[in-house]
């Protein structure tokens, strides 16, 4: 529990979705492209992400069983900082394919908001919402946060001020290193709400939460944070909804969001499933241990064990350590079936993570990016839009392919003048946790809005 | 015979080709109350299973039964994901009434609008269901629809109308069902079964109304075991190939070869005036098939592909494709077959192929894949033959992909992937026939392959290589997910195939059929699971949810099933799958009664919201 690998693995937050960084540093240049007359598409950024790589690590012949585990956990995180690399996971969520879909929505939604098309926004935050909900295990607590954010800007454009301070504090009790300057894109009004809401999160009451994991080998999270193996604790942490993590190599992952209630303490257990190719995994990192120095041998398991993985790149490596160094050899397989060897010696100080993932990019030949967890949630330049057709133009960018009515010209109410408003932003961050708004809110969601009537004439079939 | 073509999956041919493009079905002429088969030629068809009835359940009256209606409503949200916008809305049918209305009902499009209707002990058993419907705001949106018994079989057609083996099937606009053709009559020769007398009758089956037509006017050709596709911008059918005549040894599936007087091309049917359309030129450029695939290209062109003499072609000429253009002068009435060359040839001669839409391309181009069905020459392997004269399993191409050009009209076929280990249990070694083949999942994810599902189940395999060559019983081993890996353009590999097999399938099962009922469950109905043998299968799903094959727990209905193989099996527009003819047994003795068609529509359960 308290080795220098597990230390370490602590401060790094899960890289769930390693895409979702590139998409957020693609904004940074998004709209000088935009301005300039051509659209980029947002996979641009991940246009060069062409294969997916596999990290199994085989303890060592004397012990180290535990640091193995911690090592592949550590070198599945680096992976994902990798730019033309994506991890694959031995430990995956079901579904995950709603995630990159919701968050796809997500992101257009703030884009929508930041051309302050909320109708449009909603849409896309509808659309997301329905994924997230039909897989309520995907989605990390950066997702979540990036969720909630936009549903506050969107209703707080509409004038909805109370759902707004709401959805933006279920934000921030997930994602608590949001900032200001993160806001400052979306105008005026949306710092006002931060301040306001990040305020009564800091200031409100918290509660204590408990996670066990069946087994007692899973590593938990919560919100992103490392917090140990097997069972895991958090204190004072604000009242409301936290997003647990509970992964296990050959295990399929868990999140499930937990409330956390004022002046208590809550416990959460999991029971991670088996995922299909565990029995494969689990066979070919015992072949694999037991043959480790027959290099024939293991480069016909690591080539099967690839296909039954259904990776395109595998890293089979073993550590020795001692008490500075972590020596690592084995065998890297490449996408185009190549087959070397890989050796390094890594210091164990406190860029230890960037060393691994030096080595991980060195070994697969791509370049290393930040740290997801060190990176702002969603760090936006403004956009000017000078006229009506302009703005329509920049609009239409946003998806070629979907069109929605423009009808996003309502005129919004001036409500940061309204004091009742910032008295009920103040009282209202201890009164959440009521569930999640918007997406659990039962199992049927009402259309606002329009309605008709629908006359149904009945037949009979025609019968022989 | 199977759904060998899916376009349920395709988010642009799926509103208008859902089902209507399987093809090969097995489908029985049907007659109506006024206007009956004549006795003669109920005495030459004849093509009924003495122990079949006329459909799975006898259903009641649902206008009589139902007390009370529930409206469901719900909005494509992202692909299959619905989101439930109205949960029940009531309205109560009152006592000789045939309509309800239902107020304030979010109004938008398109919609998913489900009635359920309840007896007076309070059970829904009955079902309609709409899709793409766009509630007007402010206003009533008028739907029709026909009430089919939930979780039970709803019987469809006509009195007298004779059955029948491999007929056709395809949807058309507004819930039509277009159904023609099909075998008639069964004969003894010698331990042969000889399937003929071929019908050319055509019938529509409107979903929405009920109500089931008998043409006046016939096929151009009796047929069957041919293909028919819906072409939307000329209204229009296409019907292509299929045979006077098929042969069914006991050993084996039913085979045709070009002795069973196999002279048939294709014609068209016009859905606005009612008439069939005689091929231009005597069916030029299109070569005569049998259970051909026909794939749908954008601006109605269609390649018509397979369709050789299985398990043995001795000519590599059903490699190559035919295609159809729509374009036609001002004095004809349709398109036409047009030389195509070498262009658009598979990579195997192939009979029997199972063929699913995938996705579209970066280009908004369509893409298919083509699995089974490839045929080996054995001709090419005389006793004299030395080392490497002859053929080998690994040439077997069991696969490949046809990509849509940005030309119109245009492709390739693509057959050099990777078929990974997999599953041991899959069997690389042999020549699969006839198994259906149904997309269940498609992943884009950013930074990795475009990624397919695909289960295939069942099918009649051939080995070519035994001595002798042999027709391998049906096997459980056929049931698997078939995970097909776009290759990536930055690392120029290869495409990749990963056969992953899935328990819980009954019995190894052939000439079945395979639909997609719903967005989330595939239905499995009927096939023989022996050759010379009455069929024995009856009906599972697979829930795409848990990817498991499931049995009974969904399907309790599915008890009445009159088990047959050799039907047709169509997704109708309200999610409720047809299943019209076929035969309890591929056998004379089982095709001599004059009993009307076996016809029902089921509606499972899972389909409720």
């Amino acid at each position: 529990m308290n080795s220098p690998l597990n230390l370490l693995r602590g401060r790094v937050a899960r890289v769930g979705m390693a895409w979702l960084a590139a998409a957020t540093l693609t904004d940074v240049h998004f709209w000088s492209m935009l301005r300039g007359g051509s659209y980029v598409a947002q996979a641009s950024a991940q246009a060069a992400i062409n294969s997916t790589l596999a990290v199994v690590v085989v303890p060592g012949p004397k012990k180290g069983g535990d640091d193995a585990e911690a090592l592949e956990r550590l070198l599945g995180d680096a992976a994902g900082r990798l730019d033309t690399v994506r991890p694959f996971e031995l430990s995956p969520l079901a579904n995950a394919e709603n995630e990159v879909i919701a968050a796809d929505n997500i992101e257009d939604a703030l884009r929508a908001l930041l051309l302050r098309t909320p109708k449009r926004a909603q849409e896309r935050l509808m659309a997301a919402a329905g994924k997230l909900k039909e897989a309520p295990q995907a989605g990390d607590e950066r997702l979540y946060a990036r969720l909630y954010k936009a549903q506050a800007l969107a209703l707080l454009a509409v004038g909805d001020l109370l759902p707004a301070r709401d959805a933006l504090v279920k934000s921030l009790v997930l994602v608590r290193t949001q900032k200001e300057e993160e806001y400052a894109a979306y105008g005026s009004q949306a710092k006002e709400l931060y301040t306001a809401a990040a305020g009564g999160v800091q200031k409100g009451p918290t509660g204590d939460v408990k996670v066990v994991a069946r087994g007692g080998k899973a590593d938990i999270w919560i919100d992103g944070d490392w917090r140990g193996t097997g069972t895991a604790q958090a204190s004072s942490l604000p009242v409301g909804l936290h997003r647990i993590t509970v992964r296990q190599s050959g295990q399929i992952a868990e999140r499930r969001f937990v409330e956390v209630t004022a002046g208590k303490g809550v416990t959460a257990e999991f029971d991670l499933k088996p995922a299909t190719f565990a029995p494969d995994l689990e066979q070919g990192r015992a072949v694999l241990a037991a043959n480790f120095k027959q290099p024939s041998v293991v480069e016909d398991r690591t080539r099967e064990l690839r296909n039954q993985l259904g990776a395109d790149q595998m890293l089979v490596v073993r550590p020795a350590k001692d008490k500075k160094v972590t020596q690592l050899q084995g065998w890297f397989l490449g996408a185009d079936g190549s087959f070397r060897k890989v050796e390094k010696t890594i210091d164990m100080d406190d860029k230890y993570f960037d060393r691994l993932g030096d080595f991980l990019a060195e070994t697969v030949g791509a370049k290393l990016g930040p740290d997801v967890a060190t990176t702002p949630l969603d760090q936006r330049q403004s956009v000017v839009v000078q006229s009506a057709g302009a703005r329509h133009a920049a609009a239409e960018k946003i998806d070629p392919g979907k069109i929605f009515d423009d009808d996003d010209n309502k005129k919004k109410k001036s409500v940061m003048t309204q004091w009742w408003f910032w008295t009920a932003v103040a009282a209202g961050a201890g009164l959440i946790g009521g569930g999640i708004y918007f997406l659990t809110s039962g199992p049927t969601t009402e259309a606002a809005g329009a309605q008709g009537t629908v006359t149904v004439k009945l037949h009979k079939a025609a019968t022989p | 015979m199977p759904q060998y073509l899916d376009f349920q999956h395709s988010p642009v041919l799926a509103p208008l080709l859902s089902g209507a493009l399987a093809l090969g079905t097995a489908l029985g002429a049907t007659g109506c109350a006024q206007d009956p088969e004549p006795t003669a030629e109920l005495a030459l068809v004849g093509v009924q299973v003495a122990a079949l009835a006329t459909c799975g359940g006898a259903a009641g009256d649902p206008l009589g039964e139902i007390k009370t209606l529930q409206l469901k409503v719900r909005e494509n949200v992202g692909g299959n994901m619905q989101n439930t916008l109205k949960n029940a809305a009531v309205a109560s049918l009152g006592a000789g009434s045939d309509s309800a209305s239902f107020p304030a009902i979010p109004a938008g499009g398109p919609r998913e609008v489900t009635l359920l209707g309840v007896d007076g002990a309070g059970n829904a058993k009955w079902y309609g269901r709409r899709n793409g419907v766009n509630i007007k705001k402010n206003e009533t949106t008028e739907l029709h629809m026909t009430m089919m018994a939930l979780d039970a079989f709803t019987c469809v057609g006509a009195p007298q109308m004779p059955n029948a083996v491999f007929a056709a099937t395809a949807s058309m606009d507004a819930g039509r069902v277009l159904i023609t053709g099909g075998f008639g009559n069964a004969t003894a020769n010698g331990a042969v079964t000889t399937l003929e007398k071929p019908s050319d009758s055509a019938y529509i089956f409107d979903t929405n109304m009920g109500t089931f037509e008998k043409l006046p006017v016939t096929m151009k050709a009796a047929r069957a075991g041919h293909s028919m596709i819906y072409l939307p911008k000329l209204n229009q059918v296409l019907i292509v190939g299929g045979t006077t005549k098929m042969s069914v040894p006991t050993d084996g599936p039913p085979q045709w070869q070009a002795a069973d007087g196999v002279g048939l091309t294709y014609e068209v049917f016009d859905v606005a005036t009612k008439t069939f359309i005689e091929g231009a030129n005597y069916g030029a450029n299109c070569r005569k098939r049998v259970f051909a695939n026909l794939i749908a290209l954008t601006d109605d062109y269609v390649v018509a592909m397979g369709g050789a003499p299985w398990p043995i072609s001795s000519s590599d000429d059903y490699a190559k494709s035919d295609r159809f253009t729509s374009k036609h002068s001002g004095t004809e009435k349709t398109g036409h077959f047009e030389d195509a060359g070498n262009a658009l040839q598979l990579n195997a001669v192939r009979a029997g192929a199972a063929v699913a839409y995938m996705a579209p391309t970066a280009n908004g181009t369509a893409r298919y894949f083509i699995w089974g069905g490839a045929t080996i020459d054995q001709h090419f392997c005389p006793t004299t033959a030395g080392p490497g004269d002859c053929p080998t399993p690994s040439e077997i191409l069991h696969g490949e992909v046809f990509v849509e050009s940005t030309e119109p009209g245009t492709g390739a076929m693509y057959s050099d992937f990777v078929l990974d280990a997999g599953d041991k249990s899959y069997d690389t070694k042999s020549s699969l026939f006839f198994p259906t083949l149904t997309q269940v999942k498609r992943t884009v994810a950013e930074g990795q392959p475009e990624t397919f599902t695909f289960l295939v189940l069942g099918g009649a395999r051939y080995d070519p290589f035994a001595s002798p060559a042999v027709w391998k019983a049906p096997s459980l081993d056929d049931a698997y997910l078939l995970e097909v890996r776009e290759p990536s353009d930055t690392l120029h590999t290869k495409r990749r195939v990963t056969p992953k097999r899935v328990s819980g399938l009954a019995s190894g099962v052939y000439m079945h059929q395979s639909n997609l009922s719903g967005p989330a469950q595939v239905l499995i109905s009927g096939g023989f699971t022996a050759y010379n043998a009455p069929a024995s299968f009856s009906m599972q799903y697979f829930d795409l949810a848990t990817q498991k094959l499931l049995g009974k727990d969904k399907l309790a209905g599915s008890g009445a099933f009159i088990k047959r193989g050799g039907h047709s099996a169509l997704t109708l527009r309200n999610d409720c799958v047809l299943m019209f003819g076929g035969a309890s047994q591929l056998a004379a003795g089982a095709l001599s009664s004059t009993q009307p068609a076996v016809s029902d529509v089921y509606c499972p359960k899972f389909l409720v919201p």
